[in-house]
């Protein structure tokens, strides 16, 4: 209730068409509700997932329900408005000449997607289940065909990158304006240690035959060692985006909804 | 023992309680943090800071409220310079809430700006394309036949779409994203136009070397990107009416003391195992 009436300023107030979008273009609609209420209700369901924390407890799974049904909810309507209608539908059936819009003839041969599509249901049928494999086989194939290209693409450049000089020719601090071909001391060394990490993560991974030579027996502790310290940093930059979620949503609640402080 | 034992298994709910005081004090009272800009972030300023006026930008938001603490501050910081040095900006995106969100915070911005930078008019400077499923499909069909792919969205008649014949008409493809669909492009883009990334924190240890390798021109991690990133827009236009900072240095300091409570936990919770262990005391 505090919140509510802190979000009730003078120019923030309840007109007869308040709901109602501004702007000269197509909007979402979303917001069906006045401002204040919206907030209210958000920060209330913000409250009711960080609930978890205490115990878990049936405020929390209403709310969850609530989340999980309206993300899925509008998932389907903009599946529908912004892709099946504009792209399937409407050149499907055409139009007859309207308003100075010339007759446009329907392409029937779109609804033959229709049952493919609808194939995919048949994962729920213990006797034919395996009619959902069709679409799904579509699916794979015409993904499968890309890959070839797709890690071209995205690895190579990476495996070239490991391919770096490691011999300095310049005994400086980095200058980021160095002309080209000067290799800075500082820029060699993390070359090296790169170029290092590359070979014995990878002596790590060799699983095709027993590791008999000690210098790949330490390679490969050394590179487990190295992927625990990536994996750390993984670690840390999660908890990062943990913490600044939890921030987002204090600010939410205590800037946003009860204004107990100035905004940014 | 019983000393070393409680600090071994302190209640979560404790450290829970300790971060919601510590994270509330400093949304309310933050103190300055200092800052010292990443080379990745610069790098992402400076090619925007070199890109012409009308020139044009591709922006796949794909963030939602999900990961608003990290990309928010990223997408308004970049729509806020792109206005700034005028340049146009047309935004797609793989998830079915992105579009909204991301056309109301490019209005924020355009409320936020000084009333002479702020003349941005929609389809002219700028456009939601909207939401394209599937993220594959959606930049496969980017890179080969991009008129084609946004005519789909009913923005074909709009001014900005003129001239616009082949992805490599954009001077750049801007990523602001909290999922891996950065992915997709690495795989898919062909050359036809430089890539940068605004991503959350969580997916730099995946992405750096994609930075280093030249794939990207520039990268904005996490809250900390958002913050060098305002920090830079501060460097470059320094008069007071313009709005630089936000939720990234807003964030800073209440992540600075979560952090210094996590580590300060790990640390705490390795010395008392291994003070228990050496005792021969059962974990």
């Amino acid at each position: 209730m505090i919140g509510f009436l802190a979000q009730l300023q003078p120019n923030n107030v309840l007109t007869p068409d308040w709901w109602r979008g501004d702007q000269g273009y197509p909007t979402y609609d979303w917001q069906i509700m006045h401002p204040a209420i919206g907030v209210a209700i958000a920060a209330f369901l913000t409250l009711g997932l960080y609930s978890l924390l205490y115990k878990e407890n049936r405020f929390y799974r209403f709310v969850e329900h609530i989340f999980v049904g309206l993300a899925a909810g509008y998932s389907i309507y903009a599946i529908w408005a912004e892709v099946l209608y504009p792209q399937w539908w409407k050149p499907m059936v055409g139009h007859a000449a309207q308003g100075g819009m010339p007759i446009e003839i329907g392409h029937w041969a779109w609804a033959a997607l229709l049952p493919v599509g609808f194939l995919a249901f048949f994962v729920f049928s213990t006797t034919n289940a395996w009619l959902s494999r069709i679409p799904i086989g579509i699916i794979i194939g015409l993904w499968s065909g890309q890959q070839l290209g797709a890690f071209y693409d995205r690895y190579l450049p990476q495996i070239a990158d490991t391919a770096r000089p490691i011999f300095p020719n310049s005994w400086t601090l980095v200058d980021r304006n160095a002309p080209p071909g000067v290799l800075a001391a500082p820029q060699a060394l993390n070359n090296l240690i790169l170029v290092i990490t590359f070979i014995v993560v990878l002596s790590y991974f060799l699983y095709s035959f027993e590791q008999k030579s000690r210098l790949v027996q330490k390679s490969a502790v050394a590179g487990r060692w190295l992927l625990m310290v990536g994996f750390g940093v993984i670690f840390g930059t999660t908890m990062m985006t943990r913490f600044v979620l939890f921030i987002d949503r204090a600010y939410f609640v205590l800037i946003e909804w009860l204004k107990l402080g100035p905004p940014n | 023992m019983k000393f070393w034992e409680t600090l071994y298994a302190i209640d979560r709910r404790v450290l829970y309680a300790i971060l919601i005081v510590l994270a509330a004090w400093q949304v309310l009272k933050p103190i300055t943090v200092p800052n010292v800009v990443l080379p990745m972030s610069q790098s992402m300023f400076d090619k925007v800071n070199t890109l012409k006026e009308g020139s044009l930008v591709l922006v796949e938001s794909d963030w939602t409220t999900s990961t608003g603490g990290e990309s928010r501050g990223q997408f308004k910081a970049l729509v806020r310079h792109l206005i700034r040095r005028r340049v146009k900006f047309i935004i797609t995106s793989i998830d079915p809430l992105a579009p909204g969100i991301a056309r109301i915070h490019v209005e924020e911005v355009l409320k936020e700006e000084p009333t002479d930078v702020a003349r941005y008019a929609h389809g002219t400077d700028w456009a939601v394309a909207g939401y394209f499923p599937n993220a594959e499909n959606h930049v496969l069909s980017m890179v080969t036949n991009v008129a084609k792919t946004l005519g789909t969205k009913g923005i074909t008649d709009m001014p900005i779409m003129k001239g616009i014949k082949d992805l490599s008409d954009f001077e750049a493809v801007i990523l602001v994203t909290g999922s891996s669909s950065i992915n997709v492009w690495y795989e898919r883009i062909r050359g036809k136009a430089p890539v940068g990334l605004m991503c959350t924190a969580v997916m730099a240890g995946e992405n750096i070397p994609y930075y280093a390798s030249g794939q990207l021109f520039g990268m904005v991690i996490g809250a900390k990107g958002a913050f060098d990133y305002e920090d830079l827009l501060n460097t470059a236009y320094p008069d007071e009416k313009f709005v630089n900072y936000q939720s990234g240095r807003r964030y800073m300091s209440p992540l600075f003391f979560a952090l210094v409570l996590l580590i300060v936990s790990v640390i705490v919770g390795n010395v008392a195992m291994v003070v228990l262990r050496k005792r021969g005391v059962q974990q």
